[in-house]
């Protein structure tokens, strides 16, 4: 997903919707403006770790992310975001958890995410063609009058 | 919302298949080589403490923590649901409910993306490349009520930052929502500050344009409605040392009030230290040096075995030196362990 930050200079020289459009913009100025100050407020130097940062500026710049993505290129933004979720599965799922990999597994548990994996991609991939379909009919979002 | 339940049901389901007997200490025990701090079971402990009406519900406990040092939402929800005690044992009904709120972080990024003008597609694709990610997975399961603190920020952003980037100004309902919303962030997580602080810096910029008089006693009214009371139970009921507070904000715990602490220390630093130490965090954010060496010498001896030979493995966070390989395995251990302890700024890939 890091990815989109040197993309981000695409949509800065980008004049036609959707480039970087205010709203885009108040979201990468709360993130930037999160880090300094949670950089100015934690005393020690070097305790800015995950564990101790606001999960809503690090959720932000995800969704920031993959909106600067998508504004690039949606198929761009897809292939991203497929192997950011193959490499999240790969390294949460497939090469963890560590010390108990061995051990025996709930297989019913297991069945069951597996069939909730399928449930998503199938869920995402109607919503995304029900979008198709409705844009086509209806050639923009309303909300993109704004713009 | 069907999108974050199904996320849920995967995130629970994961969980669930590692273990054959789940407990409770499953989530802080079984990501790393290394088991975390069991913070995410606290909220449970609060709750019991209380429904059971323990003599542990006030007081230090072994640790010198008191419940009243980390706030109370999730211990309510908890207690809210009780009744499923009944019903499911107390570990499981805690770690469905825990997961469920934070998952609710994907109906309030879907909210916000919306309420600014996103387009519906691009909404999609983020709420599901988040949804996707091994960020949120692990800190859904490993329930700590950080997502939860998230969602009730993203909703006090969205009307917010709705009215700032249209130039109107939000009425008392808007400024009711956000403020209640930044309230119960705070009564999440105390992390939420981080993010509500510099939102109140960016709508200072308009603040004039933005706030009429009333909607912002109205917001300041829901604030001490919702928060005071919590407040109070820190100072009358459940007496504490603000010690989370010291920690982050003086850098250790101390006998002395926080506020005389933080004096102390500020007084004792020089600025150019205090500079460095500012520079140190922003890098932080971005690169942990002995990680990345690590992450590269496991990578390279799992890619080129002539080069295990050359290398010198060390312990680091969430990792056992003498557990650590030249093999996959490692090489994910590590991974996670990127996301989980290190880098925000690469947390989420």
């Amino acid at each position: 997903m890091n990815l989109a930050w040197p993309l981000l200079i695409l949509l800065l020289l980008r004049r036609r919707f959707p480039g970087l459009d205010p709203p885009l913009v108040f979201l990468l100025a709360l993130s930037v403006l999160t880090s300094v100050w949670w950089s100015i407020a934690e005393f020690v130097g070097g305790t800015t770790v995950i564990a101790h940062s606001s999960f809503a500026m690090v959720l932000i710049a995800f969704l920031s992310a993959a909106i600067i993505l998508a504004r690039v290129s949606d198929r761009l933004a897809m292939i991203v975001v497929a192997a950011n979720a193959a490499l999240g599965g790969v390294s949460w799922v497939v090469l963890g958890p560590g010390p108990y990999w061995s051990e025996p597994r709930n297989n019913l548990a297991a069945v069951a995410a597996v069939a909730g994996a399928a449930a998503i991609v199938a869920f995402t991939c109607a919503l995304f063609r029900a979008e198709t379909r409705i844009g086509a009919g209806r050639r923009t979002d309303p909300l993109e009058n704004r713009a | 919302m069907a999108l974050a339940a199904l996320f849920g049901f995967l995130y629970l389901s994961l969980l669930l298949s590692y273990v054959p007997k789940y407990s409770i200490d499953v989530p802080a025990e079984v990501y790393f080589e290394f088991p975390r701090a069991h913070d995410q079971k606290i909220p449970l402990m609060f709750a019991e403490a209380i429904h059971d009406r323990l003599p542990s519900r006030v007081g230090r406990d072994s640790w010198g923590w008191h419940f009243s040092d980390r706030p109370p939402l999730q211990a309510g929800f908890v207690l809210l649901f009780s009744p499923l005690w009944t019903l499911l044992a107390r570990p499981i009904a805690y770690q469905a409910i825990a997961t469920a709120l934070q998952t609710s972080c994907l109906i309030a990024g879907w909210m916000l993306l919306r309420t600014l003008g996103f387009r519906y597609r691009e909404t999609l694709l983020a709420v599901v490349a988040a949804g996707a990610s091994g960020f949120l997975y692990y800190n859904s399961v490993y329930a700590w009520p950080k997502l939860l603190a998230a969602t009730f920020v993203l909703v006090a952003v969205a009307p917010l930052a709705k009215a700032f980037l249209d130039g109107t100004r939000p009425g008392p309902p808007a400024a009711a929502i956000s403020a209640a919303a930044a309230a119960l962030a705070m009564l999440a997580h105390g992390g939420a500050i981080y993010s509500l602080v510099p939102l109140a810096i960016l709508l200072c910029l308009r603040i004039a344009r933005l706030f009429s008089l009333r909607a912002f006693a109205i917001g300041a009214a829901t604030i001490v409605a919702l928060y005071g009371p919590w407040i109070a139970y820190g100072r009358y009921v459940d007496p504490n040392t603000d010690r989370m507070l010291k920690e982050h904000l003086t850098g250790y715990d101390s006998p002395e009030p926080f506020g005389p602490a933080l004096l102390r220390v500020y007084r004792e630093t020089t600025a150019g230290d205090w500079a460095l130490e500012r520079v140190h965090n922003v890098r932080k954010q971005f690169r942990d040096p002995d990680h990345d060496r690590l992450i590269i010498q496991v990578a390279r001896g799992v890619h080129d075995a002539r080069l295990q030979a050359l290398t010198q493995l060390e312990s680091s966070t969430g990792i056992k030196a003498e557990r650590l390989r030249f093999d996959l395995v490692s090489l994910g251990a590590l991974l996670r362990t990127d996301q989980r302890e290190i880098c925000s700024g690469r947390s989420a890939c």
